[in-house]
């Protein structure tokens, strides 16, 4: 049976609820109300109000308390109801929970999961893509699943990891896309990209929602004969370097595609790594499809503007692919 | 608000007319407004846009 990427995510929580004891939720309305995209549904009836906490609507009360719970032991995941509001929580990510192994040794396996993205008319205050605010916070681990299989997988991964991640699932993702999960129990290993579509010709490093864009312009131009590859990396922090270099010498373009705002965004630093560590395979410059930079329009008009798509990135990768 | 005195029932009523009235004519004024130009996608991030 089908299993939609919103429904890996409960099906990843409800099993390692089931394995673990230790492991609980908190959160605003995940409880009786079951979250606002409903990913917790059920789960306060399963496992009991002890495990699946509503909070007040503060989102550094919401982090701080899990970075305590961690400290005596427990394994929470927190959710922030919307990525935009995790602004709220930022002292205790970036200052107290990515710092405090190396500060005094304290494991903080904390799990803090933001439905992030756009393309769901939004606007400003619930559209963003904020990864890039901890993707340079040492200490800390984001991760970005594309698919159905990797939410699963990797939500499981970071639950079990010791050190605090940051879980970014998209919510144009969450019933848009759905496919058949192994039966058997499984984790995807975090800080591992995937070549997720072969090619030769031209590479396009992405993450997230613009994975299934990136698919899209792949089979578009594979029929004026270009051969794409696609590169997932479903792990921004600890970046998987390796993989991105290997597809790069294979086929000497490459184009890197995010949903998030251009400077600053996460192409920067893999062109900076591409450059000083492949330099020489490559036969093009390195190009950007982003989104601009300004905040996410509230009118559908502007947010179709905004947002990258197959038309945007074939326009590119054909010049690319042709120079 | 009417038992401490602060305002009476015609007030709120009044308060409340208005309220709806001003929404509805907000609501009639987007809808009847063209939808935003995409060439000003970059406008208003700044002062100076």
């Amino acid at each position: 049976m089908s299993t939609t990427y919103l429904e890996a995510i409960r099906e990843g929580l409800w099993e390692e609820m089931e394995r673990d004891p230790n492991v609980f939720l908190l959160g605003e309305d995940i409880g009786v109300y079951g979250g606002a995209f409903k990913v917790t549904d059920g789960f306060i009836e399963k496992f009991g109000e002890r495990r699946v906490v509503d909070t007040p609507i503060s989102e550094e009360a919401i982090v701080g308390a899990a970075i305590g719970a961690s400290y005596m032991g427990l394994r929470p995941v927190a959710e922030m109801q919307f990525a935009d509001f995790i602004s709220c929580g930022f002292d205790m990510i970036v200052n107290f929970a990515a710092k405090s192994r190396y500060r005094w040794g304290a494991a903080v396996p904390i799990v803090i999961r933001a439905p992030s993205g756009g393309g769901i008319h939004g606007g400003p205050f619930h559209s963003q893509n904020p990864e890039m605010w901890f993707v340079k916070t040492p200490g800390l681990k984001v991760v970005c699943p594309a698919t159905a299989y990797d939410a699963k997988g990797l939500i499981k991964s970071a639950i079990r990891d010791n050190d605090p991640v940051l879980f970014f699932e998209h919510k144009g993702l969450y019933r848009k896309i759905k496919e058949d999960l192994p039966s058997e129990e499984y984790t995807v290993p975090i800080g591992k990209a995937k070549v997720i579509r072969e090619g030769d010709d031209l590479s396009i490093i992405t993450y997230g929602a613009m994975v299934w864009v990136a698919l899209e312009a792949a089979g578009k131009l594979e029929e004026e004969g270009a051969s794409i590859e696609v590169v997932d990396l479903r792990t921004l922090l600890p970046l998987d370097r390796e993989t991105v270099c290997a597809s790069v010498r294979k086929t000497s373009k490459v184009l890197l595609l995010h949903e998030d705002t251009r400077t600053g965004g996460m192409a920067g630093e893999l062109a900076a790594s591409i450059t000083e560590s492949v330099f020489e395979y490559l036969d093009g410059p390195i190009v950007r499809v982003t989104a601009p930079d300004t905040p996410v329009p509230y009118a559908a008009v502007l947010e179709d503007a905004f947002l990258p798509n197959a038309e945007k990135v074939i326009e590119k990768a054909r010049w690319l692919w042709r120079y | 608000m009417l038992g401490e005195g602060w305002a009476d029932q015609n007030a709120l009523d009044d308060m409340h007319a208005s309220i709806l009235q001003e929404v509805d004519e907000a609501v009639a004024w987007a809808e009847q407004s063209p939808l935003p130009d995409p060439a000003g996608l970059l406008d208003d991030v700044y002062e100076s846009r």
